[in-house]
């Protein structure tokens, strides 16, 4: 498609989605749901977009994608505000936000703080929508050429460095939920021959595990056990004046803007890692680029501008792998793979080929999104303040009534919610003892695929495994796993200086820093 | 992490990585039994399709995965011999023991058998006077009152066949059930000089229920798993107020 029609399919969408009343409350209020999930400590976009799938379920294509993407955009905004008014991150995105955030508010500064945050937000997500605009149809071009072997090392891949990045204790532990995540993926008839596997003879498992109730129980049942169990109370809320847009200091920061969206398109790009680790490491290269890191951590606008940035960029990041590979860029991106499967669309790289206006499509709803996330910002701070007052011990009760309603809603079946409760306090427990839950969830979701590609691979090949160090790609990312698990032995530190020396690299690491 | 802490964590990882290892024994005995090479449905099979392939893999993975966290976890506990081990406290537990009661109670005891809108009440409004209210005492009698109510439930669930009126009464119970649980949190909160908390706790319940089953079951036409004394007669309005509205 050339760049004349496809921006007339941008406009025509844009016009038809505005033309309609209905989609433009859906966008205006599931955009400020979710910014109210995303401000809520213990509730997360994850969860927002698992309990709101439920309810699109009627909703054509696009007006779901606009429920769906407003509430995604919105919670990863929404974390901004606990950061900065209570010095408590609404969510893990927004953790680096607090650092100076909050330095800010308790100068008397929590209007201009918010300010900052809506519109660095605004900007990161158009940057990371442009990105995805852009590098999509070339990602999707190429996954045209992969066969099963590069699916299922891509499948392995996803996996496995989301469990080594996102693990915050041994990294075996995120190795271990990915592959307790692939475990479960293969309850059920298998995709090749149907046969029956670990169902034990109940009809409720043949189709294996549905994946909402799943995510559902995964990432709210914990949530509200751990905030619950540990009366997780919210401190003392700064006041804050009127928000304003602040041009001059974002202009000001527009190098900061640039890197920063560029690090969360990144990060979001990479399966299963996403917003929140993108505002850290956005946050930590702006300070240590600064040229004066000392301010860091007392209110600086540099900081708040970093981590919101890239926290809002990988959104558009996270989508391109989900979009034209079929694999999630990040948690809940992986809930909207979810919800697109129920609307009858598998993304994939034949995405381009079946539907080629989709990825226009959703661009024009994203940036639908983006405004809807900032008007909401600009106008409606005051009354997301309001719900942050309200406390857990209310709110999460609640939480977990929908969440009993989402889990069977889906599938009307009540062994959805037997599953949910299970997968709950089983992801609790792993909660507990820091596994991280992104690399199961993860697993659950590309297991099916790494499955059926191993086979097929194989069957294409008689049962020779040789193709897999033959074909270019298959190479490039089985040297990346391989380098990921080399990088985590206890003696690659000695074997790195070992073959630097060998090679004679020492002058350029010792220049590097290294 | 403090490092009691983490011996408390590293103790669980032996005991994890233990169960780990077991499950991760059993998935490749179980996937054993999956035909490997022989014919299935008129099939026949080579290693490399079979349906045990993948879990043996996965399988042999989280073994050797589970092997190392052990090793790790006891190198670490065996070298840290003299540090302390963190333990939750007592009133912690109870509180989970709370939670775990009260959605599990609700998943496997009233939802399946109380009509939609009475279940959600009753579950809203101890749950939140449980934990507004931060008081231990009604935390332990909700606690006893409503494991033993839904263990009730999934008894009748189990081993009894209802009859449509046979559920009318069942639904006439809950409601009476429900009258008297609220009187009792209200004289619980008197007595504690909470009845602020218990007001929230019943008008918060009964807003979000009033909202919440409407919005499913007439908004979004999704049936709710129980239907019977108030959804019915919910649904029943519903054609009712259409029936008034098209004659008008």
């Amino acid at each position: 498609m050339d760049i004349l029609a496809s921006f007339s399919v941008f406009g025509s969408t844009l016009l038809t989605l505005l033309s309609s009343p209905t989609n433009l409350i859906i966008l205006l209020g599931a955009s400020f749901a979710g910014i109210i999930f995303g401000a809520l400590p213990g509730l997360t976009a994850t969860l927002g977009v698992a309990l709101l799938t439920t309810l699109t379920y009627g909703m054509d294509v696009n007006t779901a994608l606009i429920a769906l993407l407003g509430l995604y955009v919105g919670a990863i905004y929404g974390g901004s505000y606990p950061s900065i008014l209570i010095n408590i991150p609404g969510t893990a995105a927004a953790a680096a936000t607090a650092l100076d955030g909050y330095p800010l508010a308790c100068k008397g500064e929590g209007g201009r703080a918010l300010g900052l945050t809506t519109t660095a937000s605004l900007i990161g997500t158009l940057l990371g929508i442009l990105v995805l605009v852009i590098a999509s149809p070339t990602v999707a071009r190429m996954a045209l050429e992969f066969t099963s072997f590069e699916f299922f090392l891509l499948a392995l891949f996803g996996i496995l460095i989301s469990g080594t990045i996102t693990s915050s204790d041994l990294v075996v532990k995120g190795w271990i939920a990915g592959l307790i995540g692939l475990a479960v993926s293969t309850i059920g008839r298998d995709p090749l021959q149907f046969f029956p596997r670990f169902t034990f003879d109940m009809p409720d498992l043949d189709q294996g595990l549905e994946v909402v109730p799943v995510l559902i129980g995964a990432f709210g049942i914990p949530q509200v056990i751990k905030a619950l169990r540990n009366k997780e109370s919210l401190g003392a809320m700064q006041q804050f004046g009127r928000i304003l847009p602040e041009w001059r200091t974002l202009f000001k920061n527009r190098n900061n803007i640039a890197r920063s969206s560029m690090i969360g398109i990144g990060i979001g790009s990479v399966p299963g890692i996403g917003e929140d680790i993108a505002g850290w490491v956005s946050y930590g290269t702006t300070k240590n680029t600064s040229k004066h890191p000392e301010t860091f951590g007392t209110g600086e606008p540099e900081g708040i501008i970093a981590s919101e940035t890239a926290n809002n960029a990988s959104i558009g990041g996270a989508l391109i792998p989900l979009l034209t590979l079929g694999i999630p860029g990040s948690p809940p991106a992986a809930m909207l793979l979810g919800a697109l499967m129920l609307h009858g669309i598998t993304p994939g790289p034949m995405v381009v080929v079946e539907t080629p206006d989709f990825l226009i499509e959703v661009t024009a709803i994203l940036v639908l999104c983006s405004f809807a996330m900032w008007i909401n910002g600009m106008f409606l701070a005051k009354q997301v303040v309001k719900v942050l007052r309200i406390p857990a011990a209310i709110f999460l009760p609640v939480v977990t009534l929908m969440c009993i309603l989402g889990s069977y809603a889906l599938g009307l079946n009540i062994f959805n919610l037997y599953m949910m409760m299970l997968v709950g306090i089983v992801a609790y427990f792993l909660n507990e003892m820091k596994y991280p839950i992104s690399p199961l969830v993860i697993g659950v979701i590309l297991g099916p695929m790494a499955d059926e590609n191993l086979r097929r691979a194989l069957m294409v090949s008689e049962g020779s495994f040789m193709p897999f160090i033959e074909r270019p790609v298959s190479i490039f990312l089985l040297s990346v796993i391989i380098l990921i698990m080399m990088t985590k032995l206890p003696k690659y530190p000695k074997y790195k200086a070992a073959l630097v020396k060998l090679l004679g690299l020492n002058r350029l690491f010792k220049a590097k820093g290294e | 992490m403090q490092p009691e802490q983490l011996m408390a964590l590293r103790r669980a990882d032996i005991k994890t990585a233990v169960i780990l290892i077991f499950v991760a024994a059993l998935m490749i005995v179980e996937s054993l039994n999956f035909p490997l090479t022989d014919s299935y449905a008129g099939v026949q099979n080579a290693w490399y399709v079979s349906p045990a392939l993948f879990p043996i893999l996965i399988g042999s993975l989280l073994l050797l995965c589970g092997a190392i966290l052990l090793l790790k976890a006891v190198v670490f506990v065996k070298s840290n011999a003299e540090v302390a081990t963190a333990k939750e406290t007592k009133a912690s537990w109870w509180r989970f023991a709370l939670l775990v009661s009260l959605i599990a109670g609700q998943i496997f005891g009233w939802v399946p058998l109380v009509d939609f809108a009475l279940a959600a009440f009753i579950f809203l409004f101890l749950f939140i006077f449980a934990f507004h209210s931060d008081n231990a005492v009604f935390q332990g009698r909700i606690f006893k009152i409503w494991t033993a109510t839904s263990i009730l439930l999934i008894l009748i669930s189990l081993f009894a066949e209802l009859s449509e009126e046979t559920r009318f009464y069942v639904d006439i119970l809950v409601l009476v059930y429900m009258a008297v649980m609220v009187w009792l949190a209200r004289s619980w909160a008197q007595k504690s000089d909470q009845l602020n908390v218990w007001k929230i706790s019943w008008k918060t319940a009964l807003v979000v229920t009033i909202v919440i089953c409407p919005l499913f079951r007439l908004g979004m036409l999704v049936p709710l798993p129980t239907e019977g004394i108030v959804i019915e007669r919910m649904v029943d309005m519903k054609y009712v107020v259409r029936d008034y509205w098209r004659s008008l």
